[in-house]
């Protein structure tokens, strides 16, 4: 509905900004607008399926390099790039339990 | 709010997840896997020297021999694999300054495993648990975690390494 869609996160890797356990609310439609380092994004990784990720860098090919928030993540050479249609959408809202909004 | 009221609906109709895993399974280390296929080697070892006595084999004998030498097989490489994620993945150089004998400890794992799938030898499979066994121990100590050794409850009633978790 509206391009946008929830996520249940599960592990550490985007914490303490995205916690274990909490939702995401993911928008497709702006994926329209360029793609920015340090936006979050879900992403249909083609060896990790759908996980979500920090923008480390946009390549000059256009490529979408993707990294965690903490150093118990994969790397940005391990994850490896990823095309821009493969991304399912931004992260625009994250509920945490503590949430009051 | 939003997330009690979105949690009640996830546990109705779950939402699809997105994974923010570390290596995919994440920290999730523990030896035993290692230590229990080595007891299954022993095992298999075994119960093909019950069948050496044997002068020749029938057609169910012979099934059961090659599914023998297959388990053999596949847990020596479980073993191999099961170290190898260990010490490539959770041993890093704080652990290594602690016990500087693990990278060869991790070699000669490889080695005696090759040695023990290549052989029916119940002495060398043995020398091998050994080995993951003191593995095992240099890993819970790298965990601070106490261990003691205990036979293990079931054939091949072999010595294993066992993390003492309640202590800790």
């Amino acid at each position: 509905m509206f391009g946008l869609k929830v996520f249940k996160v599960t592990g550490e890797s985007m914490a303490p900004a995205i916690p274990s356990g909490c939702f995401i609310l993911s928008a497709k439609w702006l994926m329209m607008l360029p793609i920015r380092t340090g936006q979050r994004m879900v992403i249909n990784h083609p060896k990790y399926g759908i996980i979500v990720k920090k923008v480390a860098i946009v390549d000059k090919n256009g490529f979408v390099w993707s990294k965690g928030e903490n150093k118990d993540s994969l790397s940005v050479e391990q994850l490896g790039p990823v095309y821009k249609h493969q991304i399912l959408g931004r992260v625009i809202r994250v509920f945490t339990r503590n949430t009051t909004k | 709010m939003i997330f009690n009221l979105l949690k009640k609906i996830d546990d109705k109709h779950p939402f699809e997840q997105a994974s923010a895993h570390c290596d995919i399974p994440c920290k999730i280390y523990d030896p035993i896997t290692a230590q229990i296929a080595v007891l299954t080697m022993i095992r298999m070892v075994d119960l093909l020297e019950e069948l050496r006595e044997k002068e020749s084999f029938s057609l169910e004998q012979q099934a059961t021999f090659t599914r023998l030498v297959n388990e053999k097989e596949v847990h020596g490489s479980r073993v191999k694999e099961e170290i190898r994620i260990i010490w490539g993945d959770y041993i890093k150089q704080p652990q290594l300054d602690e016990h500087n004998e693990l990278h060869t400890l991790t070699h000669e794992i490889m080695l005696a495993t090759s040695f023990a799938k290549q052989n029916i030898n119940r002495a060398a499979t043995v020398k091998l648990l050994d080995k993951v066994n003191t593995f095992a121990a240099i890993f819970w100590q790298t965990k601070g975690v106490s261990t003691f050794s205990a036979i293990c409850p079931y054939p091949p009633a072999e010595m294993l390494i066992y993390p003492d978790l309640k202590e800790s």
